[in-house]
Parts: structure tokens; sequence; C-alpha cells
């Protein structure tokens, strides 16, 4: 994630690790919103219901070059147009959706530690 | 500035991209402020007196569609005149096509954003803008821009006389200098369907 981390902060031309630290944690708090009810509604999620929420996650990751969240999650998204009248019980959704959120707790594993090193704290 | 005390409306589902639009205006003094659906577009339409300069407006909103806010704006006399740079991650030809023609948009912005694409349209907006409201006073902003230009070039004259010094310390070998690039990769965008195998991601 460093590498995406300072790419970001080049292209926004911004260079305080304060400021882009604190978009970052919102980021960490807002997804960590949507995983979680998604994880809490799982089994009686519907296949429709489940993509407007992957396509939220997808769309805010990519904002903000996390990209290996945003590419699982555009798999996940891209499945689930694709077999709306699926449920959740599929295998395959469920394999993407275990991919997507192992992707998500290490790049926000990553994120923290980056931060950390130039003394922004940030919270899981 | 230019644009300084402009004001610029964001509307969009996700605190993060608002934050985000924020922080990557306020390097030129623009303030920005916040919405996500109807309500808080209209509590907030008015900044210290006068209308917002510019609507950034996501077409993808969970309560309201955009379009749906956009057709009211168009319908309101006090606000039809707002210019608005549409926002979305639909980036088909007939959506988009049909968006422009519909609102008659100047400008549409494709997510994820791209940081210096969406500066240069909101800053190209609020400057044509700026000029049609203000046609007098081109001298003006030429006289600041020399002024800047100025400031620019005794800055730029400045960090030349230091590395002068820089130059003539290390030839006389009182300190060594030493510099290291760091490179930083482009992303590359993984264009497989549906699986993605854990030794491929970007991490």
């Amino acid at each position: 994630m460093e590498n995406h981390i300072r790419q970001f902060m080049n292209d926004m031309g911004l260079d305080s690790f304060d400021d882009i630290g604190f978009l970052y944690q919102d980021y960490i708090n807002e997804c960590d919103v949507m995983i979680n009810a998604i994880d809490a509604n799982i089994e009686t999620t519907s296949a429709s219901e489940l993509e407007k929420q992957i396509h939220n996650l997808k769309g805010v990751s990519a904002n903000l070059y996390v990209q290996p969240v945003h590419q699982i999650a555009e798999s996940l998204d891209s499945y689930l147009k694709d077999h709306l009248h699926m449920t959740i019980t599929d295998l395959e959704i469920q394999s993407l959706w275990t991919q997507l959120r192992s992707s998500y707790n290490k790049a926000t594993d990553e994120i923290i530690i980056f931060f950390a090193k130039h003394s922004v704290s940030i919270t899981h | 500035m230019l644009f300084t005390g402009k004001v610029v409306m964001v509307i969009d589902d996700s605190y993060t991209i608002r934050h985000q639009v924020k922080l990557l205006l306020s390097k030129y003094d623009i303030i920005v402020i916040e919405a996500y659906d109807k309500k808080s577009m209209l509590n907030h339409l008015h900044y210290k007196g006068r209308l917002v300069d510019l609507i950034l407006m996501d077409l993808g909103l969970k309560e309201t569609t955009g379009t749906s806010l956009m057709r009211f704006l168009q319908n309101t006399e006090n606000y039809k005149h707002i210019p608005i740079i549409v926002l979305t991650g639909d980036a088909t030809k007939n959506t988009v096509l049909e968006v422009i023609s519909a609102y008659k948009l100047e400008h549409y912005a494709i997510k994820p954003i791209d940081p210096k694409n969406l500066s240069n349209k909101v800053l190209t907006v609020l400057e044509k803008a700026h000029f049609s409201e203000h046609p007098g006073t081109n001298d003006d902003v030429s006289k600041r821009i020399k002024a800047h230009k100025t400031n620019v070039s005794n800055a730029l004259s400045k960090e030349a006389d230091d590395l002068i010094d820089m130059t003539e310390n290390y030839k006389a070998d009182k300190f060594s200098i030493g510099a290291k690039k760091e490179k930083t990769t482009k992303n590359k965008k993984d264009s497989s369907k549906y699986h993605i195998h854990p030794e491929n991601l970007g991490h």
C-alpha cells in the first residue's frame, strides 16, 4: 500500500501526512461500517442488495487508490451484476467475499503501519 | 487568488469522497460545502448570503438520484444558473450523452476521481463564471498574475543563490550532498473477470 498512498498524495498535490492520514481514517471508518453491515446480514441479503453495497465499497476504494480491495470488489460487483438471481449461498460469491474481507484487512493494516511511520495515528 | 472564497458544493453519499474533494480543492482556497441528499443540498445552497458557485453532483445517490436533483435545480428559477459538474462511475456512452444533453452540462467527471482532471474542470468552470460575472476585471487579474510571477521569480532567485552557496561549499569539501530518488510505480489494473488469486493482488 505504501506506493499506492504515495502516488495518491502526489496526484492530490498534497504532502501533509496528517491531512491524508485523516482521509484514510475516514475511508477505514466508512468501509468498516459497510463490511460489518454486509457480514451481519449476509444470510438474508439478496444479491442485488449486496451488489449495491459492494459497488459503494469498490468506488471509495478506487478513489483512495486502495487497489487490492478495488480489484476484488470489482470482480465481485461484476459477478453479482451477472447473477442477480443468485443467493449469497452461491460458492463463487462466498469465495469472493472472503477474499475481499481478507484483502481489506491486509490493506488497512498496511495503511495504519504506513501512517504510523509518519507519526499519524490511524485506528481500525 | 482568483479562486479564493469561491464556494463549491459536493453532493455525494460517501463522506470519504466528500472529504477527498474538500482536501483537493483546499489548495486553491476554495470553500467546499458538503451535502448528501435533497434536504442537505437545500439547506446549504446559500453560503454567507450568496449562492454556491458550483455543484459537484454524484449521480448515484442512495435516497434521491442525482438526475432528479439536477432536474429540480434546473427547474428552479433561483438555482438554474448554478453550474454543475456531474461525478459518476457510470461511463457508458449512452448515459454520458443522455445526461449531458438533458441537463446542458459542460463537464462530466468519471469516477474513480482523477484528482488533476477534476481540479482542472472545477477551476475552468469557476474561472469562466468569474469572468462572465466580472467582464472588466481582466486588467486586475493580469496585474495579479504579474505580481505572482514576480514572487515566484524572487523565490526561485533565492533558491538559486542557496544552491550556488551549497555548490561552493561542496567544492570546498565542507559537507557532502546526498540525494536519493524514490521511484513510484504506476498501479496496473487487473482486468481478470471474476477470479483473483491472492498472489496477484497489488499489496
